[in-house]
């Protein structure tokens, strides 16, 4: 006859009413070394407790990558706009003023990205006794998801192109212009940049054009331009 | 006094005059200005979390503000939906997440980080005990904008730019954290019948009908009329979400790969694609495709007939056939 007994396993949550230690681990060593030549660069965790790889794919129903080093794989998502501020300068009647900035996306996540934009309202006179209405083109007929050739300088408006990596498909070429969806009109965010794969200095520009006619009020108009960064998943 | 001596002279003191009003700041050189930029980093992209009703949960995110300047923040939580085929989020207006969780009151006011500052902001959720068995699909936007406005650098009419950088979060709400996930497929897009000098080409769309995210584990074989298996497609293991869709990214298995796990993100991402192809010099008869997505399994069946060489032949035959009929009129 075989009498066996268990005592109970109590593990160490290390946590208290103002911290959390997440990735606790108890290690006997850790670092990281270069080769000479920077043939490789390795980095190394040393006695952590229970270390993965746990389960296997196609095989199994799960798959577990447990140990610090599997931190890798929790990668930044960076963006950056090059420059914030927009200048148009004097919009004169029958021209058409530009400006651009860059739009640069770093993930190596499977997820990739998209980029979404949109204008807190039209460019709008201080005062805000009047604006520069959106353009809808040469035809009439870009909306805020979809693009077309905007060259004719007769033709008032505001609104912008994307050249680059990664960018939407509608901006056929550095002619299509789009408008902003209007945040004041609760018009819907467009995705403007987005890809499906990892990006490395996913890179686009960005041009602003505005025009006025000759009923144009003098004045500086001024609007607002956010650009959404999102991560796939 | 020549020319030459006049004009030499008054350039002597024309320099002279600009020395001393430069030393005098009468005349400023505008100062080289460094163009104001946002650089923003999240950590991480995206999380998996599953937490039980009337629990608390800790969800951490870095922040970074990498630009020349301080920013102001502000964080708000929205829900967004899954584009159903590529794994992007599209985002909704605000987030119904708020109706089960209270959030650390702190995180709702703006904050400040200075260029180059780090932050680590650790969030506090309390789920409410009555929250219901359901997946929540989040994603923390954190707004950028300068703590100075900049329109005053305007020579004109302008804009001033402000960015958000968003950092996903996939909740799943449940009592016990069983897996609930329903991965199937849901529709296998290929042409049934093909030209045989054609390449075969599919794709495949994957359904998860349950309750809560699953990893995808994908396989396709290819059988020729023999039944013998000429190809055969491994498949990354991408996350569906919960009641969503999403296509398949995979690659035809080759000597260097011969076990799914060695698809990795690092090694393989130029490679895999969500049209998968089959593409011999000459393809002919019945041919099976073999699908399997989590254990389900589906065949489709392909018919690659020589379409173009029957037409090819018919052509000829009719010029053949022409050209007689001209002859023996001639004759």
């Amino acid at each position: 006859m075989l009498a066996q007994s268990t005592s109970l396993v109590l593990a160490d949550r290390l946590e208290s009413d103002s911290y959390v230690i997440q990735f606790g681990n108890f290690n006997m060593g850790s670092g990281e070394r270069d080769s000479a030549g920077s043939t490789y660069h390795l980095t190394y965790t040393l006695g952590q407790t229970a270390p993965g790889p746990f389960g296997e794919y196609g095989s199994t129903s799960y798959f577990v990558g447990s140990g610090f080093q599997y931190i890798y794989q929790i990668d930044e998502f960076s963006f950056t706009i090059s420059d914030i501020t927009i200048d148009l300068g004097t919009l004169t009647p029958g021209s058409h003023s530009t400006d651009s900035n860059q739009l640069t996306i770093n993930t190596r996540g499977a997820g990739g990205f998209t980029i979404y934009a949109y204008e807190l309202h039209p460019l709008r006179l201080i005062s805000g006794a009047d604006e520069i209405p959106n353009t809808s083109c040469d035809g009439g007929g870009c909306t805020i998801s979809n693009a077309e050739v905007w060259t004719n300088t007769s033709i008032p408006g505001f609104g912008f192109n994307v050249d680059g990596t990664d960018k939407a498909s509608d901006f056929t070429d550095t002619t299509y212009f789009r408008p902003f969806a209007d945040e004041e009109q609760s018009e819907a965010m467009q995705a403007i940049m987005n890809s499906s794969a990892l990006a490395i200095n996913s890179q686009a520009t960005v041009t602003y054009k505005a025009g006025v006619d000759e009923n144009q009020m003098a004045g500086d108009y001024e609007t607002s331009i956010v650009f959404v960064a999102v991560p796939g998943y | 006094m020549s020319i030459h001596q006049q004009l030499a002279r008054s350039t002597y003191w024309l320099i002279n005059l600009t020395l001393l009003l430069l030393l005098m700041n009468l005349i400023r050189l505008k100062p080289a200005q460094a163009q104001a930029k946002i650089d923003l980093g999240i950590q991480p992209a995206s999380a998996f979390l599953h937490v039980k009703p009337g629990e608390k949960l800790q969800h951490t995110i870095s922040l970074a503000n990498k630009s020349n300047q301080a920013l102001e923040f502000t964080m708000s939580i929205v829900d967004f939906k899954a584009d159903g085929l590529t794994g992007q989020p599209i985002l909704k207006r605000r987030s119904s997440f708020y109706d089960q969780v209270s959030l650390n009151p702190d995180l709702s006011k703006p904050f400040v980080l200075q260029a180059g500052e780090n932050k680590t902001i650790s969030l506090g959720l309390q789920i409410a005990k009555t929250a219901p068995e359901k997946e929540y699909h989040l994603t923390f936007l954190f707004k950028a904008q300068p703590v100075n406005n900049r329109f005053w650098q305007l020579n004109g009419s302008g804009s001033q730019i402000g960015g958000i950088i968003g950092s996903n979060l996939i909740l799943y709400l449940s009592p016990t954290g069983e897996d609930k996930s329903a991965i199937d497929i849901a529709q296998i897009e290929t042409n049934h019948v093909i030209d045989s000098l054609a390449p075969l080409r599919f794709s495949i769309l994957a359904e998860n009908t349950g309750k809560n995210s699953q990893v995808v584990q994908a396989k396709a074989k290819l059988f020729n009329w023999l039944d013998q298996q000429v190809n055969e497609y491994f498949f990354y293991p991408d996350v569906i979400l919960a009641q969503s869709t999403r296509l398949l990214r995979g690659l035809p298995a080759s000597p260097a790969i011969t076990d799914p796990q060695e698809i990795t993100w690092t090694n393989y991402q130029d490679q895999l694609s969500t049209q998968l192809q089959y593409r011999p010099l000459f393809l002919l008869g019945r041919y099976r495709l073999q699908i399997t997505v989590n254990q389900q399994t589906q065949q489709v069946e392909i018919w690659a007939l020589p379409f173009s060489l029957i037409g090819v032949v018919l052509l000829g035959l009719m010029i053949a056939g022409g050209l007689r009929y001209y002859q023996n009129r001639t004759l």
